[in-house]
């Protein structure tokens, strides 16, 4: 079986610290044995800047921006990542965004009331749908949407319904033995998105922030039956990719 | 400031390796600002692959999930084996890996704990809850609490980091409790604790959660809660073992040590 190489450079900003990594290392399978190594070998990478960022009420700013070039066989692909994990606190509460912060909702965030009950349904905004979009697999049509970049074994990732195995090998690093999984995965829309209270950003510990009318508080989110799915609207770097969007939910037992 | 650091990491079940990763790497820090590159200090890589040799046949003879964690730092050389059999886990070294085993194997799989019964901490388990209250917030620079007069707890700070490519935090080296002539009285009504699966921290509600492997149940109680609800203790701190600590996503192997500790339900 051919090795799988990576060669990689990033730069980070994490919390007031700016880290400029560069690293190449390969895996490959022997005999069932999973073996990751260091290349000792550096390729021609574009630099890359990364710039301060200051946030009021932040516990953890980490933003990544990432260049790499892959290799299986006679295949080889490029890859250029962004990610940005902001950790908000307001005690005893945390909020946690996997995006660029948006100036509205660290405004709803610093007007939380305290925490309610869950409301009997939630219509969940797509960052939240997102993140458990892997819990909703067998009770919702989920699809794979088409991505620019290959998966792990370098083979493309096409479109299709989620049924049976993944046809697709998900590496987050090279480190880590590739494993089957869904990438870039969405709801296929369905239902009518009725009026409900909002869940617009996930807490801390299980928890959603939600609206409703003025009121802004935390409740915990329990994932119930699915009554509707709108169109996919952002990409999260949830697992292997997540397209979040509007869903509305009863809330769980 | 340079840091360097080779690192072996390997995954055996039954005896049969799985997995096996080698890292290195060199970071340089200047100010707020760290080059890191997985360049190799090949003293370091050969002083970590012989004490993966020396650990290997351990890692093999071992029946039960088994990660070997060799860790190479100008500081010095660390092994560590995380054993896992059923659902329990334990952290531990080669000098004591081969009792540790045994202990886990006998330790009794208790269902669930019957709450609201003081809790004696048994194998040293008491420094994983002191680990979380006395340590991560020290980490954390808080507001100290007040504890008992007869506990004395000693967890150094440093700054660490898991691999060349972190940022280094300050974080503890070790945590070891005493007890000075402390009240102790074995409950006769009691949930008898053996093994700990993990805890947390968190500096924002000052809140402790140490998720309990034997018998199985969580706590959470604020710092205070605990210095409140500690009982009373008896003998010299018993080396439990193993703490993987993570934060920030970095895992760092923590050793432990309390004596045998008594604590209010909590």
């Amino acid at each position: 079986m051919s090795a799988y190489r990576k060669w990689g450079r990033s730069v980070r900003f994490e919390n007031g610290t700016v880290v400029r990594v560069e690293e190449a290392g390969e895996a490959f399978e022997d005999h069932g044995e999973f073996i990751a190594r260091p290349l000792r070998e550096r390729r021609v990478l574009p630099e890359l800047e990364i710039g301060s960022w200051q946030l009021a009420a932040a516990e953890r700013v980490v933003v990544v921006d990432g260049v790499s070039l892959h290799e299986y066989g006679d295949v080889s692909w490029t890859e250029r990542v962004r990610r940005v994990h902001v950790a908000v606190a307001r005690a005893p509460f945390r909020m946690l965004l996997d995006e660029e912060p948006d100036a509205d909702l660290l405004a709803l965030f610093a007007r939380v009331e305290g925490r309610r009950e869950t409301p009997p349904r939630l219509l969940l905004a797509p960052r939240v749908t997102a993140a458990i979009l892997p819990e909703l697999v067998g009770r919702v049509e989920l699809a794979q949407r088409a991505g620019e970049t290959p998966d792990g074994y370098g083979r493309a990732v096409d479109s299709c319904a989620v049924a049976g195995e993944p046809p697709n090998w998900w590496r987050p690093s090279y480190r880590v033995r590739p494993r089957p999984a869904w990438f870039n995965l969405f709801a296929l829309p369905f239902g009518r998105l009725d009026e409900a209270p909002r869940a617009i950003a996930l807490l801390d510990d299980g928890d959603v922030l939600c609206t409703d009318g003025n009121a802004v508080f935390a409740s915990r989110l329990s994932i119930g039956r699915v009554l509707a799915a709108g169109g996919a609207a952002a990409w999260y770097p949830y697992g292997a990719g997540a397209w979040g969007a509007d869903m509305l939910l009863e809330s769980g037992s | 400031m340079i840091f360097a650091i080779a690192a072996r990491d390997e995954l055996w079940a039954g005896g049969r390796r799985l997995e096996s990763r080698l890292m290195h790497g060199i970071a340089r820090q200047e100010g707020a600002e760290i080059v890191a590159t997985d360049d190799a200090d090949d003293a370091l890589v050969a002083a970590c692959e012989e004490a993966a040799n020396a650990a290997r046949p351990l890692a093999q003879s071992i029946d039960a999930r088994v990660r070997l964690v060799v860790r190479a730092t100008k500081e010095g050389v660390e092994t560590t084996f995380t054993i896992s059999i059923d659902d329990l886990a334990i952290v531990s070294t080669p000098e004591h890996v081969l009792d540790d085993v045994a202990m886990l194997r006998a330790i009794p799989r208790s269902p669930l704990a019957a709450r609201r019964a003081p809790l004696v901490w048994h194998n040293g388990s008491a420094s994983v809850l002191l680990h979380e209250a006395i340590g991560h917030a020290a980490e954390h620079d808080v507001t100290p609490v007040e504890w008992p007069e007869w506990l004395r707890v000693e967890a150094p700070l440093t700054m660490r980091r898991e691999s060349f490519s972190d940022v280094p935090l300050l974080r503890m080296t070790h945590l070891r409790a005493w007890q000075d002539g402390a009240p102790f009285v074995l409950p006769e009504e009691r949930v008898d604790v053996h093994l700990v699966a993990g805890g947390a921290y968190d500096p924002l509600t000052d809140v402790v959660t140490v998720h309990v492997a034997v018998p199985r149940f969580t706590l959470r109680a604020t710092r205070a809660e605990i210095a409140r609800a500690l009982r009373g203790a008896a003998g010299e701190p018993l080396r439990y073992p193993g703490v993987i600590c993570s934060r920030e996503g970095q895992e760092l192997h923590v050793p432990g040590a309390a004596p045998l500790m008594v604590t209010d339900p909590l």
